[in-house]
């Protein structure tokens, strides 16, 4: 069939920078372990398959420098097949424990043949270092990585400050050129926070595209003829492309949002919960708090609290009956739209990469079945990334886009809120002081002051991180949250005054330097 | 039914697995190879870094004889201790933030009963248990203990202005004290407490201002404005109470104690700021649109009246087109983006509740 438009999957693959050589105390560092085995091996699995089949297929994806750091790390590295390992004994455990439940021992068995399966994967295949994975379907030329501001600053309160937003793209930019070899071509502003500001310097580094809120096209000025259905181009020269609001809504709606299914695995039953407290102590947190272990037996079953159990072929029966009907509404969608457009419009679906496998547990699979539809069904569609949309198609509407966000109401509230606006101040008095002793000691050669120098940009990046006001405005480890803004900004005021005072501590600055391992090229001078 | 499902889900399963092997095996030795490529790029890499390390060891084994800066150190984080809790806990309104000054004078007291308390309950608990679980461990090192509170005060003059929503303004402001000195000195010791502070809001694209008296409890503030899309800017200014003139002649020796305050007194100017955008900018006198190159980087006009959506349906406006293209989305209604997802992998618990 003729193609008429084009579909857009663009999964932003972020976690904040935890990592806590001091300590094997950190519930948050789990983060990681859950990430990489719920969404990032699948994904990477997924891919696979899908070239191994001949599928051609295109996705879109941001690693974020925060999460290449992690995964680069030795030492959370180490951490994750730890983890592997305590669920693979934990899982071998439950074959035995659920033996008498036919239902759920084939799924104690499902949960070790999983784990043990990614421990294979990790160590044997990827090295333990699963950017490689990622890196070797970008260079096969189905999957595009964008990058990120450094460490998910949000720029339209960062902006106060130029320099410090500057730098959050150019940290990007060096962190991506680093893992993958080549310049990014497309950046997720951290939280799709557009400001016209800092179009310059995303141009300044190279970048062409970057992923907005819908309102960030569909606001712009003028109104953009074909809405979010084409690119805008700012009058600076940098490409916006809008979420589209109908397939959106097809995942995340409350009342038939695809994640819902009844036969979908049940998020919250979890035996970290469930199974007897001296039973399942070794395996949930250090101090005896109970914790999700991703072993979990139920599906969602309907609006009840008495939850079937999970059964592995009817979700993926679900999943598979789903992405048949996201494809047939995509061709509809497209089918109409292209009647009134001169050029063919691109339908562009954004999400957290964590979305997938994490908590829509079938999410890969899903994407896995819909990607073969459209390659073998007779559809009027094919996918694309944004750059190579660019390519082919570089007259462009030009217009102001929107200044947005992709969070809750649509601009800046979710990190501006009277439970987290005591941070700005900090974080902006932070980023002065930062050009300040930047500009003052630009030309030391003191090889200690300028490793001290390059710390505090580390700890002011580290403190910017968007990630600790969203926590605190959502609620659940607060503590955690204002306690890294605390650090970092304490760390940073330590060593600003000892910059200042030319009595830099060698033993705090290391200790810092351990705790706070990531940039490793960092260049202060970015701030001067 | 059932059954039938368990015999399939079983057979499918084991090809899944061998399939899952097979691909493994195939990702494995194409990474390697890949691996072999980049083998040299990452040895040069390695020995980069570990030069680097050598170098910090050295540095290390110089620095180690030298005691006297830890304590430096030590005697550093006292002073600024015992300075943060000398000075007041940060001021904040009575009415909108009550809950934050609780939190405040709470880490205010735990700073001075002692240090090691101060952290979450979460680790201290838990830092018992890490003896019983050694064998898990991977650290070796020994790291430095650490507790930090932000800094109450940067004595800097500032005023700055952040957008919330397009239509809330958050400001927030400190002045330093050279300037407050300034201030005693030009009009009397006094000045703070017979003048009130003000905020005047410009609105600098419609040419308007307004004013906004707040109080000196506070040092933040949201400002509601009516006009999104506009840029503004806030003054933070000071005008003299009923009683502060009053007070003039009241020397012995007929030199005024007190100087005379104006009606008005400037303060600080912030940031500019502009407002987003909150609707859909249909302007039905567009005649052309214009479209950029970004290949080349050159502009053109196109007329409208040769659109297809023109000259084969003959939609003329904008919001016509709109209804047309997006058939199932309600576009022009505000609450089209309040399914967002927002960010942020721990939010997956907000979020999947209202699944179930």
């Amino acid at each position: 069939m003729q193609k008429k438009g084009y579909l857009s999957f663009v999964l932003h693959a972020h976690l904040p920078f935890i990592h806590h050589p001091e300590s094997d105390d950190y519930l948050e560092e789990s983060w990681l372990y859950e990430a990489i085995s719920e969404t990032y091996i699948p994904l990477l699995q997924n891919f696979q398959k899908l070239v191994d089949e001949g599928v051609k297929f295109k996705i879109t994806m941001t690693m974020t420098p925060p999460l290449l750091s992690m995964l680069d790390s030795e030492l959370l590295q180490k951490k994750y097949i730890n983890y592997l390992n305590e669920h693979i004994e934990l899982s071998k455990k439950e074959i035995e424990r659920t033996k008498d439940n036919e239902r759920i021992n084939r799924l104690s068995k499902y949960y070790f043949d999983r784990y043990s399966n990614d421990l294979h994967w990790f160590k044997d295949i990827y090295n333990c270092n699963i950017i490689t994975g990622f890196k070797h379907f970008q260079d096969l030329g189905v999957l595009e990585i964008i990058t990120c501001g450094a460490t998910h600053g949000y720029f339209p309160i960062l902006y106060v400050n130029e320099k410090t937003v500057r730098a959050q793209i150019a940290v990007g930019v060096q962190t991506y050129e680093k893992y993958f070899g080549r310049k990014p071509r497309g950046i997720w502003l951290p939280e799709c926070g557009y400001i016209p500001e800092a179009d310059k310097y995303l141009r300044e580094f190279g970048i062409d595209y970057a992923i907005v809120e819908t309102h960030g096209v569909l606001y712009a000025n003028p109104a953009p003829i074909y809405g979010t259905l084409a690119p805008i181009v700012s009058p600076r020269g940098f490409t916006v492309f809008g979420r589209d609001l109908e397939s959106s809504r097809q995942v995340w709606s409350s009342i038939n949002g695809y994640p819902g299914d009844f036969n979908y695995r049940e998020f919250y039953r979890d035996i970290g919960y469930e199974a007897d407290y001296d039973y399942i102590k070794p395996y949930i947190a250090h101090d005896g708090v109970r914790v999700n272990t991703g072993i979990k037996y139920h599906r969602i079953t309907g609006k009840t609290e008495n939850k079937d159990i999970y059964d592995v072929q009817w979700a993926k029966d679900s999943a598979e009956r789903q992405a048949g009907h996201f494809l047939d509404c995509r061709t509809a969608q497209i089918n109409n739209a292209s009647k009134y457009m001169d050029k063919p419009p691109i339908v562009l679906c954004p999400y957290d990469a964590e979305l997938y496998g994490h908590w829509w547990y079938e999410g890969p699979y899903w994407l896995y079945i819909l990607f073969k539809k459209i390659y073998y069904d007779e559809c009027n569609f094919e996918l694309i990334t944004p750059s190579e949309y660019i390519d082919r198609y570089p007259e462009i509407q030009q217009c102001e886009p929107c200044r947005s966000s992709w969070g809750a109401n649509g601009y800046s509230e979710v990190w501006l809120n009277q439970s987290n606006d005591y941070a700005h101040k900090h974080l902006h008095f932070a980023g002065n002081r930062m050009c300040e002793v930047a500009y003052e000691f630009r030309d030391t050669t003191d090889k200690l002051k300028i490793e001290a120098l390059n710390q505090m940009a580390r700890e002011l990046l580290l403190a910017q991180s968007s990630d600790w006001l969203f926590i605190i405005t959502n609620g659940t480890m607060v503590d955690y949250a204002k306690k890294r803004i605390k650090d970092h900004i304490g760390r940073f005021t330590k060593l600003y005054s000892q910059v200042k005072h030319n009595n830099i501590d060698k033993e705090f600055l290391k200790d810092i330097q351990l705790k706070d391992a990531i940039f490793p090229d960092i260049d202060y001078h970015l701030y001067s | 039914m059932a059954k039938e499902n368990k015999e399939k889900k079983s057979s499918e399963e084991k090809n899944l697995k061998e399939s899952v092997l097979e691909t493994a095996k195939k990702v494995k030795t194409l990474i390697k190879k890949e691996a072999s490529k980049k083998n040299d790029v990452d040895k040069t890499k390695k020995t980069t870094t570990k030069a680097k390390d050598d170098d910090k060891t050295e540095k290390e084994e110089k620095a180690a004889p030298k005691t006297t800066t830890a304590k430096k150190e030590k005697a550093a984080t006292k002073e600024t201790k015992s300075s943060s809790s000398t000075t007041k806990p940060r001021s904040t309104t009575a009415k909108k933030k009550t809950t934050t000054t609780k939190e405040d004078k709470k880490e205010t007291k735990s700073t001075s009963s002692s240090k090691k308390s101060t952290t979450t309950k979460k680790t201290a608990a838990s830092t018992k248990k890490a003896s019983t679980k050694k064998e898990k461990s991977v650290q070796t090192q020994e790291f430095q203990n650490e507790y930090y509170d932000l800094p109450s005060y940067y004595n800097h003059t500032v005023v700055t202005i952040l957008s919330q929503t397009p239509t809330n303004l958050f400001v927030y402001w400190e002045i330093s004290e050279e300037d407050r000195n300034n201030y005693k000195k030009t009009y009397g010791e006094n000045f703070f407490e017979v003048t009130k502070p003000i905020l005047i809001v410009y609105n600098d694209t419609l040419n308007y201002s307004f004013e906004i008296d707040i109080n000196d409890f506070a040092n933040s503030w949201y400002i509601h404005l009516n006009d999104s899309k506009c840029k503004y800017h806030v003054e933070l200014g000071r005008k003299p109470l009923p009683i502060a003139n009053q007070q003039i002649p009241t020397n012995e020796d007929s030199t005024p104690k007190y100087q005379y305050i104006p009606y008005y007194v400037y303060v600080s100017s912030s940031n500019p700021m502009t407002m987003p955008n909150n609707k859909i900018l249909y302007n039905f006198e567009q005649k052309t649109v214009t479209y950029r190159n970004v290949k080349t980087g050159q502009t053109t006009e196109k007329d409208i009246g040769q659109f297809k959506f023109i000259t084969n349906f003959g939609v003329i406006t904008l919001s016509e087109l709109y209804k047309y293209l997006f058939p199932n989305d309600n576009i022009e209604t505000d609450d089209f983006f309040s399914g967002n997802p927002s960010s942020g992998f721990t939010s997956s618990r907000s979020l999947s509740s209202r699944f179930n």
